[in-house]
């Protein structure tokens, strides 16, 4: 099946003026970000990313769950959470960002359901389109994900010339909104792995993700992490670009006469995060939060649910202000474990 | 000297500073994860000496990390120093963060960095010649700053009060609080900033705009008459907010009104700290 621009701009177009919040890659004082779209004009086609990815129409960087009003000693409250959820299409995601939603997922449902994030999720529809080009921070392939790969996308379009996509069905939601909205689509078909073979080519494989976790396992008083990662500034760049991190904090903010209790976006890297009442941090150095995060992305969360929480997007990687890389750290710790070069319990620093 | 011959001379130094323990640790920079790029490094052992680099990408101050706890747990701290990132040891020593015992500073003449373009603060460097140094590598450039150093302040100033208000607003929504800024900073130094004092909770940590304006106007203020231009917030910031705006109508202000620029002379005292009886106060409610 195939569908042309004018038809799938159509196709947004028609969904919006049913009520959906229509979010795509926009400009935005200068730089790529996901925004609800006023007009298809305003969609922008030619990037490789955006600068953050959609986890903030899902968690948002910030936002309120109550609303309290105290009145001597009496405190009320009125939850806050049905008149936030929006039936939203997600246009343009980029296959590693869709890839991250069901990694997600796992972590708001396995024992307490976040109903923020299911209820969101319920409610969007994700239209993925494939890559075509890369830049030297990508690593999809490296971790199993692939420039077209349909992992969390509802329906995948891959650019195949002409103004024209090739569709890809990946979900009921997507073969809903197909079905719906046929005369849309026509019959067609291209040839897809010749058409990713360029940007696969360029991407490769950076290093071998089966020897990480084991590596990670044993290493965890490595002299690695004094050596490689001390330089980190302990800032939340990381963290907040990354479609995969999901750690939050809750605050009231407010007057003594009521206020709002906040959700907001938290990060492992800042020396706030694990400080105890006491007064004592548990991860007192900038290497042990930063070992926190490669520990968490690909040996804890792998061991707890069996997938990597880390899609390869390549944002923390172009961002980060020191140029400490993930990709640098995992190909390091990669050749590392081929040398079987490792410092036991005893010989740490 | 070109920017191999430095580079060697970097080593060479460093070497020998480490093997005659006249410093525990060089920061410095390292090769980065791209050509483009360079990371912040320290070198303890000087068998490591051959991963110290300058080129035109060594964009971070490393002053930065002459305040925190897990470098100077190394012994005296070696800096590798290109000027803007000394106006920020100058800074450092003003306010008695850092001791002239606890640094040996190896100055480097700085012709600029960015390729192709230079950045932009580098146009209106005054300091290719570091301010303060133990010893010096490089030769003395003369290379003039160009003119119209606030030009893009003195626009902002143009605006009106709505359309700089805006402008701002537009800017300060995309502020995501990831304190990139904060943290990059050699002169944010805090134990514990504002932002993250919670009894009560001074600033909000949301983004709305409540909370964006003031974290942004807070960063902002507690630097008036100590931001020495280095442009590190600026550059870390992953939503490319334009704070260097903020800082240089502030470096503006404190030139006219005191006549003072941060980062030139340790032995100044900067206005902020200081206090005379004649002083005008008729700016008080
Ligand atoms: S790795 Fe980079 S982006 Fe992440 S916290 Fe450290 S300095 Fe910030
Ligand atoms: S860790 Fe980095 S590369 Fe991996 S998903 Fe997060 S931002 Fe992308
Ligand atoms: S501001 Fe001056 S010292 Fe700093 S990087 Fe630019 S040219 Fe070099
Ligand atoms: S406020 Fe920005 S420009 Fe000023 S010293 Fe700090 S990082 Fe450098
Ligand atoms: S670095 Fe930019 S986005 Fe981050 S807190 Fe500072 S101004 Fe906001």
């Amino acid at each position: 099946m195939i569908i042309q621009k004018d038809k799938l701009f159509a196709l947004l177009e028609k969904l919006k003026s049913g009520g959906k919040r229509i979010i795509a890659p926009t400009k935005r004082e200068n730089i790529l970000l996901f925004s609800e779209i006023g007009s298809t004009d305003e969609i922008i086609q030619d990037y490789i990313n955006t600068r953050l990815s959609l986890k903030g129409f899902f968690l948002p960087r910030s936002e309120p769950i109550l609303e309290f009003r105290i009145h001597q000693k009496n405190v009320e409250y009125t939850t806050v959470l049905e008149e936030n959820i929006k039936p939203t299409v997600v246009f343009g995601v980029r296959p590693c960002d869709a890839g991250s939603l069901p990694i997600m997922d796992k972590v708001y449902t396995w024992d307490y359901i976040d109903e923020y994030w299911v209820k969101r999720r319920e409610s969007t529809i994700i239209i993925a389109v494939s890559c075509l080009d890369c830049d030297e921070a990508c690593f999809c392939t490296s971790l199993g994900l692939d420039p077209g790969s349909t992992k969390g996308s509802d329906i995948l379009l891959t650019p195949v010339g002409n103004d024209t996509f090739l569709v890809e069905i990946a979900s009921d939601k997507g073969k809903k909104l197909v079905e719906d909205n046929a005369e849309l689509f026509a019959e067609g078909d291209a040839d897809k792995d010749s058409i990713l073979a360029p940007v696969r080519q360029k991407l490769g494989k950076k290093f071998d993700l089966s020897s990480i976790q084991p590596w990670l396992q044993e290493n965890f008083f490595h002299k690695f992490w004094e050596q490689n990662t001390l330089y980190c500034i302990g800032c939340g760049v990381c963290t907040f670009v990354c479609p995969t991190c999901h750690c939050f904090d809750i605050v009231d903010e407010g007057t003594v006469s009521g206020g709002k209790r906040m959700k907001l976006w938290d990060a492992c890297q800042f020396r706030t995060f694990t400080i105890h009442a006491s007064g004592h941090n548990p991860r007192a150095r900038q290497d042990e939060r930063h070992r926190q995060r490669i520990e968490h992305k690909f040996n804890y969360y792998p061991k707890k649910f069996g997938d990597t929480l880390c899609v390869g997007c390549g944002r923390c990687v172009r961002y980060c202000p020191v140029d400490l890389s993930i990709l640098r750290i995992l190909t390091m710790i990669s050749q590392l474990s081929q040398t079987g070069s490792q410092t036991s319990r005893a010989e740490e620093k | 000297m070109n920017y191999k011959e430095i580079t060697e001379k970097i080593r060479e130094r460093a070497r020998e500073l480490l093997a005659t323990k006249k410093v525990g640790v060089i920061i410095g920079w390292a090769q980065g994860s791209t050509p483009q790029k360079t990371h912040p490094v320290f070198i303890t052992n000087p068998d490591d000496v051959e991963q110290l680099v300058w080129n035109k990408f060594c964009y971070n101050n490393l002053s930065e990390y002459l305040n925190r706890q897990e470098i100077r747990a190394y012994g005296r701290m070696g800096i590798i120093s290109k000027g803007c990132d000394n106006k920020a040891i100058v800074g450092l020593l003003q306010e008695f963060q850092i001791e002239e015992k606890d640094i040996y500073i190896i100055g480097v003449v700085c012709e600029g960095m960015g390729e192709p373009e230079p950045l932009d603060k580098c146009r209106f460097c005054d300091v290719h010649t570091p301010v303060l140094y133990d010893e010096l590598i490089g030769e003395q450039v003369d290379i003039q700053p160009e003119e119209g150093h606030f030009a893009d302040v003195e626009k902002i100033e143009q605006m009106s009060r709505e359309e700089r208000w805006e402008f701002w607003q537009k800017e300060f929504e995309k502020c995501i609080r990831c304190y990139a800024c904060r943290q990059v900073c050699p002169l944010c130094h805090c134990r514990r900033c504002i932002v993250d004092k919670n009894q009560p909770q001074w600033i909000d940590l949301s983004s709305h705009p409540r909370g964006n304006f003031a974290w942004n106007f807070i960063r902002a203020f507690h630097l008036a008459g100590r931001c020495i231009e280095c442009g590190e917030c600026e550059r870390a910031c992953p939503m490319n907010i334009p704070l260097m705006l903020i800082n240089k109508k502030l470096i503006k202000d404190v030139q006219e009104l005191y006549e003072y620029r941060a980062g030139y002379d340790p032995k100044a005292v900067p206005p902020i700290s200081t206090w005379r009886e004649a002083d005008d106060e008729s700016f008080i409610i």
